[in-house]
């Protein structure tokens, strides 16, 4: 048992990898809004659901149908901001609302899918070729690779956006005090509809790369929700590299879990760790990006 | 430069401001004095759009500011400076101090603004040793001093400071105070409200006085400091329970 141990690692980087991937989405949301997004698993769900439904079976190349999910998730992510989140805004409706709201969403948003693409778990091939590469000792599949490296990419470029563009930190600012970032010249309106786009754009992203993995179906949003809220907060919420951190901390405990301990414990785990490290560091492993005191809240 | 016409703005059924006119002059430093909840903050609030008006009208260089969004009127030159400050506390001072520039990105080279943030670092020393340190962590009247700077990256026509003396040690409020004396004398419009009516009436050459929601006297600072009807309402507000 013990022999498999770097394979199981391996594996619970790439699984922790697309939480973090997911995490980043709850992350760049929160940073600009302080809005959790429950339907960010959904955005996932959508990238590889349309990616498959573009596809058909090759009627496309596979990067064209990717390239259009991803649009077309972002264009899903600005049309839920302007029709669900908008008018809750405009009204300053308490931040709960917004919670009952995107979960709303996230109930339509797979039924839909189901109706309109399929009911079925499919998938389509991967990248670059199922041939397994060896590295040093273990295999892994070329589509994991794809993963780490997509969430790699995609920390670093948060990271830059966030702390080295004046558009990034403007969203932090609407995040902080909506009132002065509009004082700065900030138009608080476009900054959030922008970070609806960016959040379901990356998790398209992230649909797409995982789906030659694991299959991807109507229902798997949800699951990711959970995984990426726990593994952003573990994290800290709105810490772009802690939630990346979060998500692999998560995926391998998980795999050394299900293989030394039983697979049925899987959640039980991953809420373990979430209970355990909200109870002695409420604010995740790392300090939040946009850390709100008592007084802003 | 800025007009104000029988302005009216209400907290639900409260007329905090009830027909208040004013005008500022291009260059002109002017004062806005009065007792708590004289209304002086929302006069503010509405000139920099984060409250709506519900009667009159304010007007900037002849256009009509009713139409103008929040966000749209740091690009007409009016800046704020607002009660309790308000900096970005999780955000840098530096990142505090390019925000305020934000609504330039476009129009103004990268090297005016790094030229502007110098000239604000040179006004506020003490900033400068702590531009990577977060708002947040800075103290009362360091805090004051990058509303302040914040404001001036905007490169405003018109500031509208209020209250920027509250809470602070005599001294950080006369450094404060003095620097915006030196940016008025470079040509900078300023709309000053403070309680401090003796600070006020010192700093500007023209002011008002509100009370609940209405201006009850007007004219040079000078003259105002010699005007029993100020003593009495500062007397008067000192009675009903401040200290
Ligand atoms: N958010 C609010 N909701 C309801 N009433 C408000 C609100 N803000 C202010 N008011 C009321 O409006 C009136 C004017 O308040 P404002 O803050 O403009 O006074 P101020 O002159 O700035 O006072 P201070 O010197 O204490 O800052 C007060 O009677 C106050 O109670
Ligand atoms: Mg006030």
């Amino acid at each position: 048992m013990l022999s498999l141990l770097p394979l199981l690692v391996v594996n619970g980087i790439v699984f922790g990898a697309i939480y973090g991937l997911n995490a980043v989405g709850f992350s760049v949301m929160y940073n600009a809004t302080n809005i959790i997004n429950f339907a960010q698993g959904e955005f996932l769900m959508l990238g590889g659901m349309l990616t498959l439904l573009f596809y058909g079976d090759g009627r496309v190349p596979l990067p064209v149908a990717a390239a259009g999910a991803v649009l077309a998730t972002t264009l899903i992510g600005l049309l839920i901001e302007r029709a669900a989140i908008r008018p809750l805004w405009r009204r300053r409706a308490k931040d709960w609302t917004y919670v009952f709201m995107l979960f709303a969403v996230a109930t339509v948003l797979p039924n839909a899918v189901m109706l309109a693409i399929s009911r079925d778990a499919a998938t389509f091939p991967a990248f670059s070729g199922t041939r397994p590469l060896a590295l040093g000792g273990v295999t892994v599949a070329p589509q994991a690779l794809w993963v780490l490296g997509l969430t790699a990419v995609v920390a670093l470029g948060l990271h830059g956006f966030f702390n080295h563009t004046l558009t990034g930190k403007a969203m932090k600012a609407i995040a902080v005090n909506r009132r002065a970032a509009a004082w700065m010249g900030i138009p608080v309106e476009r900054m959030v509809a922008l970070s609806f786009a960016l959040s379901a754009g990356l998790g398209a992203l992230a649909g797409v790369v995982v789906t030659p993995l694991i299959t991807t179906q109507f229902n798997i949003g949800l699951p990711f929700t959970l995984k990426g809220f726990a593994a952003a907060v573990i994290g800290g919420l709105g810490n772009i590299g802690g939630a990346i951190v979060g998500g692999l901390i998560l995926g391998v405990l998980e795999a050394l879990s299900s293989a030394f301990v039983s697979s049925m414990y899987g959640d039980a785990v991953t809420y373990g760790i979430l209970l355990v490290i909200l109870l002695v560091r409420p604010s995740g492993l790392f300090r939040p990006l946009v850390e709100l005191t008592q007084e802003e809240i | 430069m800025l007009a104000v016409e029988e302005l009216v703005v209400a907290y639900g059924r409260i007329q905090a401001l009830r027909g208040v006119s004013l005008t500022v002059g291009r260059g002109e430093y002017v004062g806005v004095i009065g007792p708590n909840g004289a209304g002086k903050t929302t006069l503010l609030l509405a000139l920099s759009g984060a409250l709506p008006v519900a009667a009159g009208r304010i007007v900037l260089d002849g256009e009509d500011l009713a139409r103008v969004p929040p966000h749209a009127r740091v690009s007409r030159g009016v800046a704020i400076v607002p009660e309790g400050r308000e900096v970005f506390g999780p955000l840098s001072v530096r990142e505090n101090l390019e925000l305020g520039a934000y609504h330039r990105r476009r129009t103004a080279p990268r090297a005016e603004v790094r030229a502007d943030l110098e000239m604000v670092l040179d006004l506020f020393p003490v900033l400068r040793g702590r531009s990577r340190q977060l708002a947040a962590t800075l103290s009362g009247g360091e805090q004051q001093m990058l509303a302040v700077g914040r404001a001036l990256m905007s490169r405003p026509r018109l500031l509208l400071l209020d209250e920027p003396s509250l809470g602070l040690a005599p001294v950080v409020a006369a450094e404060i105070l003095g620097a915006l004396g030196r940016l008025h004398a470079q040509g900078l419009t300023c709309l000053l409200v403070e309680q401090d009516a003796t600070l006020a009436l010192e700093a500007t050459s023209r002011s008002y006085v509100f009370r609940t929601g209405l201006v009850v006297a007007h004219g040079s600072s000078a003259e105002l400091r010699r005007n029993p009807l100020v003593e009495e309402i500062y007397l008067g507000s000192a009675g009903s329970g401040e200290c």
